[in-house]
């Protein structure tokens, strides 16, 4: 596992903590908290760049820095899934001591890592911080939780994780690890279209994803966005053809995304897909879209599933986005404002979703092949 | 009685054949969430959409508490399929306020590629109208955003058993887009019935006359 974070954390100065103060996400009841620390009761009608000012001059400790920190940091929003099958003859023991080789390195980065075991999967919690040297300061360090579940599936298990560089890498530990432990080699499959280079049938990916979800109804497709790969240049070509085909690809629109209801039956996308000229047309890589359970509450869900790398359609990740919660009580239908799903919820509609895309990848692979 | 149709043209690869038998070919089970059936009931045949759906219901019980029960139900909705000039054209009758489940039920099963187009009748469906009969007199009428005077905007509301005054279609049939509403009192063949266009693209016409306008407006399609 790489170790991307170094020791980077600085001593803020009297005007980090200035500009700091004066910025809209600290609010006026947190620079009282702060005064009054200090045995200080400051005025509500006071300005805010005078207690700024004055605040700053006064010497600060690390809590202070704790508690600005935390309220101009970035607010983590719900990270998206991936899932890996991995195939390999390992015993639950393999797991256990390539769990605690993992759990080991984590702590080497001074990160955390927490492992719950349910009947039907391990749950490996991990709490690492990143920090963006872009960001102004107290927003640079963020302190983010990411998630990975081994659950037990009828080919071997299935890795179930949050979708970052970072958790990425514990995943790649973790599988190494477990086939040092067993001294088997594993089978990784991972859900991509990079073996169907037809545009067309990666856009029907994305919609069967979306229509034939079981046990689900799809009530809109919100968002879409389509992408086409900027057309290469050939190097046998001439000097000539060169910049002549550099002029023409100027013009390049790389992404399109169409945003709105119904979008997947728009002209506007139609047109985009089903284009006759003699360059590839546009496919989908990403889709926005909101669901009903057929059986359930009444509640909406809407899901955003994508692949990272639009070119190669590799990486595919997915993330609930929210719950329009129906209101059973008062008869309304479901809420305009959506909350965050519950890891109940996540971990059901991430499951079928999962199996769903499988099978139609499987599908299309085998489509090719036959 | 009368009745409101919305007009929506399907565009589509395939075949009118194909779609009409992929739709009818979605038959009802005891585990089919939505289903849909062939009417043979009326001159032409219609289709009916049937999707599973819920009302909640609230009853009182025994010690007066509130008790929320989920009652499962059916909701329809009836179109005819017919193609017209190459096209295909599904005619709603009596639309919901959104046709989503409908167009999601029509993508699901038809696949990737189609798309829809909601055909608006108020100007071609009228004008057609109008050319066809002209003893049409403008019953009603309701505009918004129509320039009174040069710092006025205002809405238009006029009604009359008789005809409409001429300045006042004059001054509206230069902003088209402005009118929400227009009726229309026909004479077909001595039976009397009234047409009203709206701005979403819907009729609402009098069943008497319904076959005669249907025809006509259908012909600008």
């Amino acid at each position: 596992m790489k170790n991307n974070f170094g020791q980077s954390l600085y001593y803020a100065s009297d005007k980090n903590i200035y500009d700091a103060l004066n910025r809209n996400r600290v609010t006026n009841e947190t620079i009282q908290e702060l005064f009054l620390a200090r045995n200080i009761i400051v005025s509500r009608k006071t300005d805010r760049e005078s207690l700024a000012l004055y605040f700053s001059r006064l010497p600060h400790d690390l809590e202070d820095h704790k508690n600005i920190g935390a309220k101009l940091g970035i607010v983590a929003r719900q990270e998206r899934l991936t899932t890996t099958d991995v195939e390999i003859a390992a015993k639950a023991e393999d797991y256990n001591q390539a769990i605690t080789a993992v759990k080991n390195q984590v702590a080497k980065l001074n990160d955390t890592m927490t492992v719950s075991h349910h009947p039907d999967r391990i749950d490996l919690i991990i709490k690492y911080s990143t920090i963006d040297f872009r960001k102004a300061e107290f927003s640079q360090v963020q302190v983010r939780d990411g998630i990975l579940s081994i659950i037990k599936s009828k080919t071997g298990y299935v890795i179930r994780s949050t979708y970052n560089d970072y958790i990425n890498d514990v995943r790649d530990s973790l599988v190494s690890e477990i086939e040092k432990h067993s001294g088997s080699q594993g089978v990784r499959n991972s859900i991509s279209l990079f073996a169907i280079p037809d545009a067309i049938k990666r856009s029907e990916f994305f919609h069967s994803l979306m229509y034939q979800m079981p046990d689900f109804r799809v009530k809109d497709v919100v968002e879409v966005y389509v992408y086409k790969q900027r057309p290469k240049s050939s190097d046998s070509k001439s000097n000539q053809d060169d910049e002549k085909e550099e002029s023409d690809s100027d013009t390049h629109v790389e992404r399109v995304l169409l945003r709105g209801s119904g979008v997947t039956r728009s002209k506007q996308l139609q047109d985009l897909i089903r284009q006759n000229d003699k360059e590839d047309p546009y496919y989908i890589v990403r889709v926005v879209w909101t669901v009903e359970q057929k059986l359930g509450l009444g509640h909406i869900y809407e899901i955003e599933a994508r692949f990272e790398d639009a070119q190669d359609c590799t990486g595919f990740s997915y993330r609930l986005r929210g719950v329009y919660v129906a209101d059973i009580k008062n008869r309304t239908g479901p809420s305009k404002s959506k909350r965050a799903s519950t890891r109940e919820e996540a971990n059901h509609i991430g499951g079928v979703l999962e199996e769903h895309a499988k099978k139609l990848m499987d599908n299309l692979v085998a489509g090719v092949t036959n | 009685m009368a009745t409101r149709y919305r007009w929506l043209r399907l565009n589509t690869d395939l075949k009118f054949s194909i779609v009409q038998k992929r739709l009818l070919d979605v038959k009802f089970s005891e585990i089919s969430d939505d289903w849909f059936s062939e009417s043979n009931n009326e001159p032409e045949k219609s289709i009916h959409y049937y999707w599973r759906t819920a009302i909640t219901a609230l009853y009182l019980d025994k010690n007066n508490d509130q008790v929320f029960q989920s009652v499962p139900t059916l909701s329809v909705v009836e179109f005819s399929l017919f193609e017209y000039k190459n096209f295909i054209y599904i005619r709603i009758k009596n639309p919901p306020r959104s046709v989503s489940m409908l167009a999601n039920a029509l993508e699901r099963i038809l696949g990737f590629g189609v798309w829809f187009e909601n055909i608006n009748m108020l100007a071609n469906g009228r004008a057609a109208l109008l050319r066809n009969l002209p003893d049409a007199r403008l019953v009603s009428v309701k505009a918004t955003n129509v320039k009174l005077t040069e710092s006025v905007m205002g809405r238009i509301e006029a009604v009359s058993k008789e005809l409409i005054p001429d300045d006042l279609l004059v001054e509206l049939s230069m902003y088209p887009n402005l009118i929400d509403f227009c009726s229309y009192e026909v004479l077909i063949e001595g039976v009397k019935g009234q047409v009203s266009f709206y701005r979403n693209g819907q009729i609402k016409v009098g069943d008497n006359i319904s076959g005669v306008v249907l025809s006509i407006v259908e012909s600008m399609l």
